[in-house]
């Protein structure tokens, strides 16, 4: 028999056991190299100055750079919402053969590494596009990337608040005299408003930190904040601007951060919210039917007609269609290691980043879903900042922090571990409703029948939460193998990973190389949809709407 | 007048309504009566606009309906559990169907401030939808509907979520509400006392057609067929051999109204029972309940049929009691 004491000690134990690594982990990774972001940006010569600020504001191409992120996410974000509304509609209304297929086929784009999307468009709208029209480095190029990549998010967060609106508010208003737009306007946009103002937070949030694609599509001409940290950091070495600029992009980020959950305390619109089988029906009558299968033919061309080309043009051999660009992958004599091993490099990392997001995620998601009280609700919290962090603040802040207590900088660990913090948000924003949705019940009638708490969480918690949990992993898994931000300040030169080797090779002259860095895209194109078509395999239900 | 022929609509392979006719004249009140599943609802949302018909033609006073939308119809639709706008006050909920005919600001606050006067939600315009109770959100979609004056008023089952009590004053209340303004209506319901204590005519439906259409007198006394009366609440069916005015059902004879011969079903209304020396039905009271103006019983005959009855007339007779009963021959109707 264990004395209550000792059984409140051991729990007690328990519990900071299950802080200490994830708090560690954060601690060391995340919050230490963001602090030093903050010191190298407010003490650049170790005493206190806003000289690195005020160079930031003063310098032209800086200013033209914070005013470029800015109107760009604007636009992207109001353009997404136009473009996507009515394939948000049809999704959310009507029925259809192949629809399970083809929400999953729209999500991919969404989950595609920015370097294959700069890639694929750089392929389309190139001098050797198939539409004859040379787009690169125009801000149109870098809009309808941002357009492409989000389509996704708006589709499936306003489309799934739609699919549960009652159709008869809508009716309602038809029958009290609205035409089709004005019901619209008047009934379903401000019902709809809550997902709205999501998917535009989500979408601003990605725009407004793009790097990849503007990188790649922008050239010299166009930059965000995100593409000049990376520049003061790796060409002028300026590291106090690149901190200031880290710090700038920060207090933005939290700004929108800060709107959108005033917004959400602030709505307080009660629906009626309907299950989606009742709602969604086939398409009846021409204009129905043309409406459902013509925003499914433009969704389909709008999203495959870039990933199509990219294909296409890594199969291109001189005038005819061949593997030579595959085949070619081996060779190591134009780059420093054959790019056929980034592949080998990527998987690698991808496993391990994984297998770090599960492990810290999974406990982190065991104290929040568990314990109630100011710990874990603050834990929360902190958890999801390197979401709002982006992932350039991330590499910049492992490339001037971690070289104490040890030099860390050149670890091959360090990508892994970069990777691993994008991924945990998504890992316990996945595992949390699902744990707390395993009734107490359930877990009383197991300690009842003589389970000790270990033993009812792995017999009774343990398979239900397992499908999370593999949910979680393709999540790191996708994201580690596309991530660019943060690995491009911290990647070896004779490690890279696929982004980065792609990257390489598209800054490089020549039709060849232009055609490796279409393959290798290619290939990571195949290997990120693969993970993703695994998770939409293990989803339920409405699990994790990203 | 409304004016309906033939409407069909199918569901895949389901039929949701087989070649319905139906017609609706000015100022009447129309109830469309049946179970669940039976296509009123389906009729409804057709009418409306809101539902295509497979075929079949709708007119509106000679007028055909075809090609005009909903929102072009001018008629107004009570939904099922009101659907008010959760994101508008009950006041911009009213006024909906105003702005949408484009009626001037001071008409339309004098306009909303009638109609709600009318539900008797006076004063209720700044009220969010979110806080009324149920009786309160049935008026205010009541009140949205009938704010822009429409030609026809459509109510589906516009008082099935509430409470007994309060829905039967509600049904008196609109009944008086439509009669006195002359209100053109069309009542979808599946409770029989609503559609009788309602309409002017009555339109009973069963999977998808017309099964019977008459006054609620008509209806009640004279049930067309045996599904009918069992709808109606009529379990006493029996099968009997008539001659000369006499019924005889094998457990007792009485009287009938008609001049019918040979095999027969009848159908006894409950209320068409009296305890009396001289009654020719004998049986014994199985079970006996109050139901506050009168009692319910069942009385086992002989040949073991169960007998419905509603019996009003002290002394009633206790579970147990054998007792003989006349049977009131204006009562009886003959279904087949």
């Amino acid at each position: 028999m264990i004395s209550s004491g000792a059984l409140n000690r051991r729990r007690r134990i328990g519990k900071a056991a299950l802080i200490a690594v994830p708090f560690t982990f954060l601690g060391y990774f995340f919050l230490y190299p963001l602090v030093s972001v903050l010191g190298i940006s407010f003490f650049p010569d170790g005493e206190f100055s806003l000289s690195s600020f005020s160079t930031v504001l003063s310098r032209g191409s800086l200013r033209e750079a914070i005013w470029f992120t800015v109107w760009q996410a604007v636009a992207s974000t109001l353009l997404t919402l136009v473009v996507a509304m009515p394939a948000a509609y049809v999704f959310a209304r009507f029925s259809f053969p192949g629809k399970s297929f083809f929400r999953a086929a729209i999500t991919v784009p969404f989950v595609l590494p920015t370097v294959v999307v700069g890639a694929a468009y750089l392929a389309l709208l190139g001098p050797n596009g198939p539409l004859g029209i040379d787009l690169r480095q125009t801000v149109w190029a870098i809009l309808i990337a941002h357009i492409f990549y989000n389509y996704a998010v708006v589709v499936r967060t306003v489309g799934g608040l739609w699919a549960h609106l009652d159709p008869r508010l809508e009716e309602a208003a038809r029958m009290l005299g609205a035409g089709r737009w004005r019901t619209f306007r008047e009934v379903s946009l401000p019902l709809l408003r809550p997902a709205i103002a999501a998917a535009s937070s989500i979408v601003f949030l990605f725009t407004f930190t793009s790097f990849g694609v503007v990188l790649i599509l922008g050239g010299l001409s166009y930059s965000t904040i995100e593409v000049e940290i990376w520049r003061q950091t790796t060409a002028f070495l300026d590291l106090p601007v690149a901190g200031a600029l880290a710090v700038l992009q920060l207090v933005g980020i939290s700004a929108i951060l800060v709107a959108y959950s005033r917004y959400q305390e602030r709505r307080s619109v009660e629906q009626q919210l309907r299950p989606v089988v009742e709602v969604a029906r086939r398409p009846r009558g021409r204009r129905e039917q043309g409406l459902v299968w013509g925003t499914l033919g433009f969704t389909g061309l709008f999203l495959g007609t870039p990933l199509a080309v990219l294909v296409g043009q890594s199969l291109r051999v001189g005038g005819g269609y061949g593997f030579d660009a595959y085949r070619s992958l081996a060779d190591a004599s134009a780059t420093l290691v054959p790019p056929v091993e980034a592949i080998g490099n990527s998987a690698l990392f991808a496993t391990t980043a994984t297998a770090i997001a599960l492990i810290v995620g999974i406990l982190a998601a065991v104290l929040i879903a568990y314990y109630r009280g100011a710990v874990s609700r603050w834990f929360d919290v902190v958890l999801m900042l390197p979401l709002g962090t982006s992932a350039v603040t991330i590499g910049f802040g492992f490339l001037i922090a971690l070289d104490t207590p040890i030099d860390l900088r050149t670890a091959p660990i360090l990508v892994p571990i970069a990777h691993s913090l994008v991924a945990i948000p998504f890992v316990v924003r996945t595992a949390v409703p699902v744990m707390r949705s395993v009734r107490t019940r359930l877990r009383e009638a197991g300690a009842v029948l003589g389970a000790p708490p270990a033993r009812v969480w792995r017999e009774i918690d343990l398979p239900l939460v397992f499908r999370a949990m593999l949910v979680g992993a393709g999540f790191a898994f996708a994201i580690s193998l596309g991530e660019f931000g943060a690995t491009s300040f911290i990647a070896r030169p004779d490690a890279p990973t696929l982004p980065i080797a792609i990257f390489r090779l598209l800054g490089r002259a020549g039709a060849a190389n232009f055609a490796q860095a279409m393959a290798l895209s290619t290939v990571l194109m195949v290997m990120t949809a693969a993970s993703i078509l695994a998770i939409e395999r293990f989803r339920v239900g409405e699990m994790g709407e990203f | 007048m409304l004016e309906a022929t033939k409407l069909s609509v199918r569901f895949g392979e389901k039929v949701a309504l087989d070649a319905v006719d139906l017609t609706v004249a000015d100022g009447e009140i129309l109830a469309v009566l049946g179970p669940s599943g039976s296509g009123k609802t389906t009729l409804l949302r057709v009418i409306a606009g809101l539902q295509t018909p497979d075929s079949g033609s709708l007119s509106w006073d000679g007028r055909p309906l075809e090609h005009v939308a909903a929102h072009e119809r001018g008629f107004g639709l009570m939904f099922q559990d009101y659907v008010l706008f959760p994101h508008k006050t009950v006041g911009g909920n009213v006024a909906f169907g105003l702005r949408m005919v484009g009626m001037a600001d001071d008409r339309m606050a004098a306009r909303v401030s009638e109609v709600l006067d009318w539900v008797g939600l006076p004063g209720y315009q700044d009220r969010s939808v979110g806080n009324l109770s149920g009786g309160e959100q049935q008026r205010v979609a009541l009140a949205r509907a009938l704010a822009p004056d429409p030609r026809m008023l459509m109510l589906d089952e516009p008082v099935g979520s509430l409470d007994r009590s309060l829905r039967e004053r509600l049904v008196g209340e609109l009944r008086h509400l439509f009669v006195e303004r002359a209100i053109t209506t069309l009542y979808v319901t599946h409770d029989q006392e609503e559609a009788l204590g309602l309409a002017d005519r009555i339109v009973i439906m069963r999977e998808g057609s017309v099964a019977q259409e008459g006054t609620p007198e008509q209806v009640w006394r004279h049930p067309a067929g045996e599904w009918v009366a069992r709808f109606l609440g009529f379990d006493n069916i029996l099968d009997a051999t008539v001659a000369d005015g006499l019924a005889d059902t094998g457990f007792g004879r009485f009287e009938i109204s008609g001049d019918v011969v040979g095999s027969h079903r009848l159908v006894v209304r409950p209320d068409g029972f009296k305890v009396s020396p001289t009654g020719t039905v004998r049986g014994r009271v199985v079970t006996r309940r109050f139901r506050g103006g009168h009692y319910r019983l069942q009385v086992e005959t002989g040949g073991g049929v169960l007998l419905e009855m509603e019996l009003d007339e002290q002394p009633v007779p206790m579970v147990g009691d054998t007792v003989t009963l006349s049977v009131d021959p204006d009562a009886v109707v003959v279904l087949d």
